[in-house]
């Protein structure tokens, strides 16, 4: 029970730091991405509604990072760890549905002014392969002495005498799709299509966007259960925490404690890859098929196959020799 | 040093060997044969090998340290954080890591970067030695055998174990001394390095052309008077007889009956003025005139004797187009827009410039750029000029305010259409006498930087950094990337150990007593472990990149600067109190 309380408040904590970390990260890379040399104000105002609206996804990698950790605490306490890991699925399990139904229930926020965009910094040339931009002035989303350098026009350009080139004394910057608008002649440049600006800096490298990927591929199809089938979304959820708590097996799989936090971690990453396959409609219905009841219902699919893997790691988890057993042989007794 | 110490520095050498090996493996693999030279094969891998394995440091070390307090490492009894013990048994590690973060940083700092310079420059190399030869061979196949001679060297310089290359050569320069064909490339006027090839001084130039006078060979007799001038151009013997040679010349045809000599004449006549002229356009017209004379009287020793000179005065004001072409092979570099950096006399002029260039050439005879354009414009956006042109030649000189710019040559002769391609003026105008020229207000090598802005700056080296950070806002570009990418430079040999101090405290936490056992777990980890590593040690990059840029865009690069080093202050004394936390439970 003591271990079980020790382990539930470091949960809490980790869950807590991490969720801050995640989000203050967010936050910033959202600042950074969307930053405006001329909107003027302090730097730390802008940043928190950032952080508030990085909340929501920070509350599921958050819990399943806290539970990693809280299942390494777990193996440095002593006496019985059903408690502690039957307190800490409880409160995962909790964590992950505050997460999914954080989306259906926003939080208590005021909804923002406008969603965060790209703006373009005056005396900066922005470029693509095929267009170029160099804003003279800014003054609010009123843009003077701008040129722009199209490939498509100097490509034509070379057949017909016109120019890439072209200088415009006014044009307009949308701030909600953020784009940059000339009315002669007409046309417009979206700013994400360029590079140059500080949005460049914070572009995550491939390993990052591929973690960030699986995540988004796994709160999607949770998110899309949560609003048509509330109670399979439970379970899914419940069935999801079992296989994470579960993953005490691989904690304590050898003797070798350094080797168990290589494979914990990395079976933390095939996770994040699998589950996105696991609720994928496809696959379900492909899985829905082969199911002896024929009415079975879809949505309680995931869940079912989620429970199976979770439940297999706890009849694992029974096989194994005893904590303590393995607790006398890590520690050399 | 003790056992332990021992232990330390042989496993570190041989997992750093293992990546090493590693990275020499996947460059073997990763080798682009089709780009390289044979002969540059395992210079490209070597040094690929070690920009990986550099790249790679943080994951192996952090690798490294992990093993080694996790299997080998013995600390003995436990030891309190208030005992000597702990110091003395920090003290160690501590020395190492601090020695092996120095020779990171070095190896951040000046190896990496020279590293990986080397491994781009045999891909150049490869590039620029296979554009040689194919440019060789056209100078071969149109009989210009001392330039293909020349191309020929320049390759085996490259690879000189090429036999038939080699051969090619000796081929190249039997058939060009055959020719006995002249070529002086250096800056002395075109006249100037003629009389220097007739003769070795000025009086026997002033000689030939008393004999040629005496014979009334007129323009033999001005050859040799305007050469002697150009030596020495108060030699008044050499003026009075190129005044009568003039004169000669003029009243020649009056005497002569034959239409077809006076005709020849006239065509000389006119052709020498064109080139006396200086003028760009009379200029391209002399040389046109004396290959059109040449063409038809192959044996006039006259002409025989001006047509050098009118093709090294047309390339000194223009290039032929004919170069681009036998270019073409040679390294390129895509898309360059950039603004023309501030002039000097008007550092805050309201009036901006910029160029476009679609492709840069880095040809062995100069750099050449295709599809240029630049439009200059004042405040409220009115346009000074804005012109187009096909081609250009960029030469580096010294520009008017004292600085080294570069200079594009925009006027382009076609030799065989007889065409001259001349920058177009969509609006506005310029000094006619400079309206084929643009000066680009950066000496050629930083243009190269400018080009390669395009490739991202993560594979920079940190002197290009540096002068990134000093030319960017001159050309337009945003600086603070660049402040960021040096931050991340700066943060590597901290974070390096720091990953140390962490490793030795989760090893010691997470070590094993069963090292005869646990032996063949020790061979897989040793495989399965970087690519974790490599997974959570991206990810502190990424996050630290994020932390920067926040930085540097709210607070500027100096305060940036001074948070990242408290953060990295407090990562690392959290480490140590780790580290001490680790040992004392031990």
């Amino acid at each position: 029970m003591k271990s079980g309380l020790a382990v539930a408040l470091y949960y809490l904590g980790a869950f807590l730091a991490l969720v801050l970390l995640i989000s203050g990260v967010h936050g910033m890379a959202l600042w950074s991405r969307f930053y405006d040399q001329a909107a003027g104000g302090l730097p730390f105002a802008a940043l928190l509604p950032l952080i508030m609206r990085g909340i929501r996804p920070a509350l599921v990698l958050g819990a399943v990072a806290a539970a990693f950790l809280s299942l390494f605490r777990l193996l440095r306490l002593s006496g019985p760890p059903a408690v502690a890991l039957s307190f800490l699925w409880v409160l995962l399990a909790a964590s992950l549905l505050v997460a999914v139904a954080a989306v259906e229930l926003p939080l208590q926020l005021p909804p923002p002014a406008s969603e965060p965009v790209r703006a373009p910094a005056a005396g900066v040339l922005l470029r693509s392969p095929q267009v170029a931009l160099y804003v003279g002035r800014r003054e609010g989303t009123q843009l003077r002495d701008v040129l722009l350098w199209r490939a498509s026009a100097a490509q034509a350009g070379s057949r017909n005498g016109a120019a890439g080139f072209s200088v415009h004394p006014r044009a307009s910057y949308d701030p909600i799709i953020g784009a940059i608008q000339f009315s002669s002649p007409p046309g417009t440049v979206m700013l994400s299509d360029l590079q140059g600006g500080p949005w460049t800096i914070v572009e995550p490298p491939q390993l990052v966007s591929g973690m960030l990927n699986d995540a988004r591929r796994t709160a999607a199809p949770l998110t899309g259960l949560a609003r048509t089938d509330r109670l399979a979304a439970v379970l899914t959820v419940a069935a999801l925490a079992l296989i994470i708590v579960m993953s005490w097996v691989i904690v304590r799989l050898t003797r070798w404690p350094l080797f168990n936090a290589i494979l914990a971690i990395g079976w933390l990453r095939l996770l994040l890859y699998l589950l996105p396959v696991s609720l994928d409609q496809t696959m379900l219905q492909a899985l829905g098929r082969l199911m002896p009841l024929a009415n079975f219902p879809l949505s309680y699919l995931p869940a079912l196959l989620l429970a199976a893997v979770g439940l297999l790691l706890l009849v694992v988890s029974v096989v194994m020799p005893s904590f303590s057993h393995w607790k006398r042989e890590v520690n050399g007794g | 040093m003790d056992r332990q110490g021992r232990t330390a520095v042989i496993v570190l050498a041989t997992v750093y060997l293992v990546a090493f090996g590693a990275m020499l493996a996947y460059s073997m693999f990763m080798f682009p044969g089709r780009i390289v030279l044979p002969v540059l094969q395992t210079g490209w891998i070597l040094w690929n090998g070690v920009a990986l394995f550099i790249e790679v440091l943080p994951t192996a070390h952090l690798s490294a340290v992990l093993l080694l307090y996790s299997l080998f490492a013995g600390l003995g009894s436990g030891v309190r954080p208030a005992d000597r013990a702990l110091v003395r048994a920090l003290k160690g590690p501590l020395v190492l890591f601090t020695v092996i973060t120095m020779l990171f940083a070095v190896a951040v700092g000046i190896i990496q970067p020279y590293a990986a310079a080397r491994r781009d420059s045999y891909v150049y190399q490869s590039e620029f030695a296979l554009a040689l030869l194919d440019q060789a061979q056209q100078f071969e196949r149109a009989g210009e055998y001392e330039r293909a001679a020349v191309d020929y060297a320049l390759y085996l310089n490259i690879d000189p174990e090429n036999r038939e290359v080699r051969a090619q050569l000796d081929a190249a320069r039997a058939l060009a001394d055959a020719r006995e064909t002249e070529s002086q490339p250096d800056r002395d006027s075109v006249f100037q390095r003629a009389a220097r090839r007739e003769a070795p001084s000025v009086t026997q130039l002033v000689n030939r052309a008393a004999v040629a006078m005496e014979e009334q060979d007129f323009f033999t007799a001005h050859y040799y008077a305007r050469l002697a001038l150009a030596l020495d151009s108060g030699r008044e013997e050499a003026r009075r007889i190129l005044a009568n040679a003039n004169e000669g010349m003029r009243t020649f045809g009056q005497t002569l009956q034959e239409a077809a000599q006076q005709q020849r004449y006239e065509r000389k006549r006119r052709a020498y003025r064109l080139l006396s002229d200086e003028q760009g356009q009379s200029l391209i017209q002399a040389y046109y005139a004396f290959a059109d004379l040449r063409a038809d009287y192959p044996d006039d020793r006259d002409i025989e004797l001006y047509y050098p000179l009118a093709l090294e005065a047309i390339q000194r004001v223009s290039f032929f187009l004919q170069e681009i072409e036998r270019a073409e092979a040679f390294p390129t570099r895509h898309n360059l827009t950039f603004r023309n950096g501030p002039v000097a006399e008007q550092p805050n002029s309201a009036v901006h410039e910029f160029v476009h260039i679609d492709r840069m050439i880095l040809a062995s005879g100069g750099r050449y750029a295709l599809g240029i354009e630049a439009v200059q414009y004042g405040a409220d956006g009115e346009i000074i000029y804005h012109l187009r042109a096909d081609y250009g030649k960029l030469e580096q000189r010294d520009s008017h305010h004292g600085g080294s710019s570069s200079f594009l040559n925009m006027r382009a002769v076609d030799r065989q259409q007889r065409t001259v391609s001349e920058p177009h003026y969509l609006s506005g105008a310029r000094d006619e006498s400079v309206a084929h020229v643009l000066e680009i207000r950066s000496p050629v090598s930083r243009l190269e930087l400018l080009a390669a802005a395009d490739d991202g700056l993560r594979s920079a080296a940190v002197p290009d950094l540096l002068q990134k950070a000093r030319i960017y806002p001159d050309f337009g570009f945003a600086v603070e990337p660049v402040h960021v990418e040096l931050g991340m430079r700066v943060l590597l040999p901290f974070s390096l150990l720091i990953f140390s101090l962490f490793g030795i405290a989760l090893g010691i936490r997470w070590r094993s007593y069963y090292l005869g056992r646990a032996a063949l777990l020790g061979v897989l980890a040793l495989f399965t472990l970087p690519f974790v590593l490599h997974h959570l040690i991206v990810l502190y990059f990424y996050v630290f990149r994020v932390l920067l840029a926040f930085l540097v865009l709210s607070l500027g690069s100096v305060g940036a600067a001074v948070v990242l080093l408290a953060i990295q202050a407090l990562l690392l004394a959290w480490a140590l109190f780790s580290v001490a936390a680790s040992m004392s439970a031990t």
